[in-house]
């Protein structure tokens, strides 16, 4: 608590000196006539390092931006901070870089538990933050009018897959298995209660299981007894092989297995679980996977990750930062005179359903900061992740789910 | 279905049993408890998949090259680190093979990264059904392993002289070092097969939990527990102790939630000491000691 007062008065007294800045230098912090300074925490290091993929995908996109020319003539400067996944070293990266790097905004902040603990210090300073690496509901409704989402909500997803699940599985009988932390608790409630809503259609059985249990034989055989006409797995990549391998050996696998996206999307599942073990499990993406893509800029993200890391880092999370930083730039190109924190976002509120980044559509305005509505719905086939149909819509007003 | 979950406990149990060994037979002979043994095995798999991936060497092979570099790998963290300060107090020793695990856990993250990525089984083969339950020949691989691992040792304890060299040097170094017991060529060799035992240990989880950094770490605690329900100076001890401890926590993961699993395992092995405070294997060694 100490820690977010002190953090909250660090973050409040930036914002005066930004404003200060902007008298003596004539632009707001982060800015000169030839940079615009970035930053971004997540982990490097740790045991979910694997999201270093998410800095990597920024780089190359600000790489591929700078190499033609920057923003409006400015370079863009990535200031990363490895947090390794851990609360107060995510405040600890944050306020240095509002306070001490002075940089203009935050984008793709990877993981829920590491910004709910900087999210008070983030509003108090109005910095603008984009595309926050969490699908967590609280941080975007209420809307916070500097902080703007991008993960495709983890409610509405799970709301969207129970959709899947029922009116194109034709499941009446469902299983969840969810992971009993913040993430899972919010996704199995979103969860229950569309089923709820739903005539004929109910929760079979529900198991649990924390991130770092290794043997999910019980959850496996609970799950199987229980005789469900389709799964739901509301997990991290990790669990989500795990039991998938569980189910395997238990001779399980022609149950649908259905697997959020932050457990399933990326094609190193093939890889953890065995490529047989993990033939079939659907998922989702939040667009088309870069194999797939039939879009414009495809091969300039995979050439430019190519060229600046690995053929290794080309993936989900490569892919989506590099889409979210495509929706940064976009916000400072659309900015009309002096770039401040406040026309910046006023600019990004006027994305609606822009169609320039390698997300199906991203909309932001003042009643909106979701970013990504669209999901595309994916089954692992051969080791790869093979697209089921087009483009899901779940519509955040309504809870409608359209298929197109 | 109660079959299949005391057999998927019995064989996480092995693994524990197995990680368990190692730091039994450590303490045993040269009293330091081994806090950094997950992670020196941890690493030991890293190196078995390196050959396997980077060299292409067949399993077998990366395996007896990987345990031949876990006994050097045991060897020389003895001499460098823990000779030097061996007659200093226990609480030097426990914050030395902290620092152990520190060291190998950042270095293991700076040479590897710290993705998770799959490793293979010593036996690959699809599952099949005996009665009710199903079973990997892998699986039961791990368990023969790792029974014929701890009679191995049990024999070499009780009825070889480098087990009564080790039992004696356990006892009284000074005294073992003047009937002509080399106790330094001991302790050397003890922390090598530790090392290698964790190593083996490693190498059979790794397919289990995916080979990262952070792998050993639910491991370690488990064999921690296991050590102690066995008594900590006792190999069968050990591995019978990480077999209640993996059937018992998969019985409360099935009835309870698996949240609580590690609760209640702490709970068991605290009701076990306060029946018997030795452990359930550990009373004549114990009270040699004292």
């Amino acid at each position: 608590m100490v820690l977010l007062v002190l953090a909250a008065c660090g973050g409040e007294g930036n914002a005066e000196e930004s404003t200060n800045n902007k008298k003596s230098s004539a632009y707001v912090q982060g800015i000169t006539d030839t940079e615009i300074l970035v930053g971004t925490t997540g982990p490097q290091t740790g045991p979910v390092a694997e999201y270093d993929k998410v800095r990597k995908g920024i780089q190359a996109y600000f790489n591929y931006v700078n190499d033609n020319g920057g923003v409006k003539g400015r370079k863009l400067k990535l200031i990363a901070y490895d947090d390794q996944y851990q609360p107060a070293k995510a405040v600890q990266g944050m306020q240095r870089l509002i306070e001490e790097e002075k940089v203009f905004g935050i984008i793709f902040p990877v993981g829920t538990s590491t910004f709910s603990a900087t999210e008070e210090l983030l509003k108090e300073s109005k910095i603008p933050v984009v595309g926050i690496g969490t699908g967590a509901t609280k941080f975007v409704d209420p809307i916070s009018p500097n902080i703007f989402g991008m993960q495709f909500n983890y409610a509405n997803e799970a709301k969207l897959m129970v959709d899947y699940i029922v009116n194109q599985l034709g499941a009446k009988k469902i299983a969840i298995a969810y992971q009993n932390d913040d993430f899972g608790i919010e996704t199995l409630e979103a969860a229950l209660s569309t089923i709820k809503k739903l005539d004929g259609v109910k929760v079979e059985k529900e198991v649990s299981f924390l991130s770092i249990d290794q043997d999910y034989s019980a959850q496996a055989q609970q799950l199987v007894q229980a005789k469900p006409d389709a799964i739901l797995m509301l997990a991290t990549p990790v669990p989500a092989a795990a039991l998938r391998q569980e189910m395997y050996k238990l001779g399980a696998t022609d149950i649908p297995f259905v697997v959020s996206l932050t457990g399933g999307q990326d094609k190193n599942q093939f890889n953890l679980a065995g490529k047989d073990v993990w033939e079939g499990v659907i998922t989702a993406m939040p667009f088309a996977s870069y194999e797939s893509s039939d879009h414009a800029d495809i091969d300039k993200y995979t050439e430019q990750i190519k060229k600046d890391f690995t053929e290794e880092d080309l993936g989900a999370l490569t892919q989506s930062a590099w889409g979210t930083a495509q929706v940064f730039v976009e916000g400072l190109n659309r900015v009309e005179g002096d770039l401040t924190w406040e026309s910046y976002i006023k600019a990004l509120e006027t994305l609606e359903n822009w169609e320039g980044s390698i997300f199906d559509s991203i909309t932001y305005t003042s009643e909106n900061h979701y970013g990504n509505t669209t999901l595309r719905m994916v089954e692992a086939k051969n080791g790869n992740l093979e697209p089921i149909g087009g483009p899901v819509h779940y519509d955040p007003s309504t809870g409608k789910v359209t298929y197109k | 279905m109660i079959a299949q979950i005391v057999v998927s406990g019995i064989i996480f149990g092995c693994i524990y049993g197995l990680a368990a060994l190692g730091m039994v037979l450590i303490y045993k002979t040269s009293d330091i408890v081994n806090f950094a043994q997950g992670e020196m095995a941890m690493i030991i798999t890293f190196i078995a998949f390196m050959f396997i991936s980077k060299y292409e060497l067949p399993y077998i092979a990366s395996f007896a090259l990987a345990l031949l570099f876990a006994a050097l790998l045991g060897a020389i963290v003895y001499i460098l680190f823990l000779k030097p300060i061996q007659s200093s107090t226990p609480i030097s020793l426990i914050v030395l093979t902290l620092g152990l695990y520190m060291i190998f856990h950042g270095l293991a993250g700076l040479i590897w990264g710290h993705s998770p990525t799959s490793f293979p089984r010593a036996l690959e083969g699809s599952p099949f059904q005996i009665g009710s339950v199903f079973i990997t020949p892998n699986e039961i691989f791990v368990v023969i392993f790792t029974i014929c691992l701890m009679l191995l040792l049990f024999a070499l304890f009780r009825f070889t002289k480098i087990g009564l060299a080790m039992r004696a040097a356990a006892q009284d170094m000074m005294a073992s070092e003047l009937m002509g017991i080399k106790v330094t060529k001991i302790f050397v060799l003890t922390w090598a097969l530790g090392s290698l035992l964790g190593g083996v240990a490693g190498m059979l989880i790794a397919p289990t939990t995916f080979l990262h950094p952070s792998m050993m770490a639910e491991v370690l605690i488990m064999a921690f527990a296991a050590a102690v329900l066995g008594g900590f100076v006792s190999m069968p001890g050990a591995v019978i102790g990480g077999a209640i401890i993996g059937v018992f926590g998969n019985l409360v993961s099935y009835f309870v939630g698996s949240e609580l699993r590690i609760v209640f395992v702490f709970l068991l092995i605290i009701v076990v000491l306060i029946i018997r405070p030795t452990g359930l294997f550990g009373g004549t060694q114990y009270i040699k000691k004292v």
